[in-house]
């Protein structure tokens, strides 16, 4: 097995904590907003401790502020190195974005301009994270509202450069790039065959909200028909990630997460078998 | 070089809390998405995810006032008092020193204790647990002989909070809990309250004169003997912590 975990996960959240801990359901993995465990202890971790024992977790935060021009904060990596220790997370990632600044936390993932500079001012912190936490850590692509006059380099050529200079994992969420190509008139297909499909660890499905001109990311909707296709081509390239359904606004309940899991499964299944399929034939040959 | 991300950040940031626009300077702007816009985005995507925290912090004052109140109140506050620390579990203390200020809020002057109160829940809920059997263990070691008397000192546990309010706001959080609204009347009434957690239960007690002196004494490790000689209830005092859990034992060998 390539990683630790395989198929489709889902996000923890803490409508679900019931009904998990009651029916235990056939999900093989849960993915853990970080940030909402950072608390000394409590319900959250009480919860957390008990679903630990029964499934493997991945740490997803929002709060490193991986771009930001202030230092790391020593205090966030500590009690990031706390949980890790504690829960054993298969991964940890977050994001290609910053949120603060001396005066303000947006406590938002805002993007960066796309330029050589900005890449080795990420490659630096990822570094640092790294170090600090002993380990790798996966980043992942924004889904953003904005371009940068300043950016001389495509996303995906950005996203690439950091993950082989600071040697991490990407974290591919593929309704951020359909989002970011509508927004911004990219192809996301070049997207995708420019990315190192062997840095790819994790992919995110999400559901977006069609807004007047543009696509808002919502995570508060069913993935939708483009990106599932978008999702078999990804899967084509990069093999059996782990895939996990994220859902963060208007959570509905278990169950109809469970049914979007099932889909993700079966194009899953359909593509490697088909991958498979294709290399047989190959070697026939 | 660094100067410059740290410049654009900075930027950003005062455009996302509608400070400055210069910022849009350095936007392409399209037909879809007008630099004006792209920055609209972001400050709605932040004031909201900051609103949603407070009305998560607040959930009593929100159903009080109602969603749109709350908004209103909630956006007032963020404009003055922007978010600053890592976490945004951490956003919100000052929220109750804000609310005397916010003119409608007037109406409703128990209010900012309603604030106060679910500030200090927020609090307790993440606070560090303790181990459960801890007093039993050292109350064992006590009997035994194994730990002298004298060593012992009493402390609130950290998920604890004692609270002087000038209104009976307990009374709405507990209806709030229970789900289970009656008509309250909300006069003037000082009210020393106890609120702490076991497991994952919070719970709320109103205290008399000495039990809020002697929670209010414990928020540092005291001696045993010294409460024993301070505290005309002692025993019944420390009997009630113990059962309640509220406070923890430790043996200083
Ligand atoms: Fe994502």
């Amino acid at each position: 097995m390539k990683y630790q975990i395989q198929g489709t996960g889902l996000g923890l959240r803490s409508d679900h904590y019931q009904t998990i801990l009651a029916e235990k359901p056939d999900i093989p993995w849960f993915e853990v907003m970080t940030d909402n465990y950072m608390g000394a202890g409590g319900q959250p971790h009480a919860y957390l401790e008990a679903v630990r024992q029964d499934y493997p977790i991945t740490f997803h935060g929002v709060g490193l502020s991986l771009g930001g021009g202030q230092p790391l904060s020593p205090n966030y990596l500590q009690r990031l190195k706390a949980l890790i220790n504690r829960y054993e997370p298969t991964l940890i990632s977050d994001h290609l974005s910053f949120s603060k600044s001396p005066q303000h936390n947006s406590h938002e993932l805002l993007p960066l301009p796309y330029t050589e500079q900005v890449v080795q001012h990420f490659v630096e912190r990822i570094q640092q994270v790294q170090e600090g936490l002993g380990r790798q850590i996966l980043v992942e692509n924004l889904s953003s509202y904005l371009t940068f006059k300043q950016s001389d380099m495509n996303e995906w050529d950005f996203v690439s450069e950091v993950a082989k200079r600071a040697d991490c994992g990407i974290l591919l969420d593929v309704n951020n790039i359909y989002v970011s190509a509508y927004n911004h008139g990219f192809s996301s297909e070049e997207y995708l065959d420019n990315i190192p499909a062997e840095r790819v660890q994790e992919i995110h499905l999400a559901g977006y909200e069609e807004q007047d001109g543009y696509l808002l990311d919502t995570h508060g909707a069913q993935v939708y028909p483009a990106v599932w296709q978008l999702y078999q081509k990804a899967l084509a390239k990069v093999g059996d990630v782990p895939t996990l359904i994220e859902w963060d606004t208007d959570i509905p309940n278990l169950d109809c997460l469970i049914a979007e899991k099932a889909r993700a499964d079966a194009i899953r299944q359909q593509v490697l078998e088909l991958k498979l399929t294709s290399q047989e034939v190959k070697c026939e040959e | 070089m660094k100067n410059d991300i740290f410049a654009l950040q900075t930027e950003f940031l005062a455009a996302v809390f509608e400070e400055d626009d210069q910022f849009s300077q350095r936007l392409n702007s399209t037909h879809n998405l007008p630099a004006a816009l792209s920055i609209k985005i972001y400050s709605g995507s932040v004031l909201a995810n900051v609103m949603k925290a407070l009305g998560e912090i607040f959930p009593v004052c929100k159903s009080l006032v109602g969603d749109a109140f709350f908004e209103a109140m909630a956006e007032s506050y963020i404009k003055s008092h922007r978010p600053t620390k890592d976490r945004l579990d951490d956003y919100g203390e000052s929220f109750s020193l804000f609310l005397p200020t916010f003119a409608p809020v007037q109406s409703l002057p128990y209010l900012p204790d309603m604030a106060t109160l679910e500030w200090q829940v927020h609090q307790v809920f993440h606070a560090k647990d303790v181990a459960p059997d801890n007093n039993a263990v050292v109350l064992q070691k006590m009997e035994s002989g194994e730990v002298d008397p004298l060593s012992i000192s009493l402390v609130n546990i950290p998920g604890l909070a004692v609270l002087s309010l000038a209104y009976p706001v307990q009374k709405l959080l507990e209806m709030y809990w229970l789900d289970d609204w009656q008509e309250v009347a909300m006069d003037l009434e000082d009210t020393q309250l106890l609120l702490w957690r076991n497991g994952v239960n919070i719970h709320s007690q109103v205290l008399t004169e000495e039990a809020y002196r002697w929670h209010s004494q414990l928020n540092k490790p005291l001696a045993l003997w010294s409460l024993q000689e301070n505290f005309e209830g002692f025993n019944d005092l420390f009997a009630t912590g113990l059962q309640q859990g509220s406070i923890e034992m430790l043996a200083t060998s």
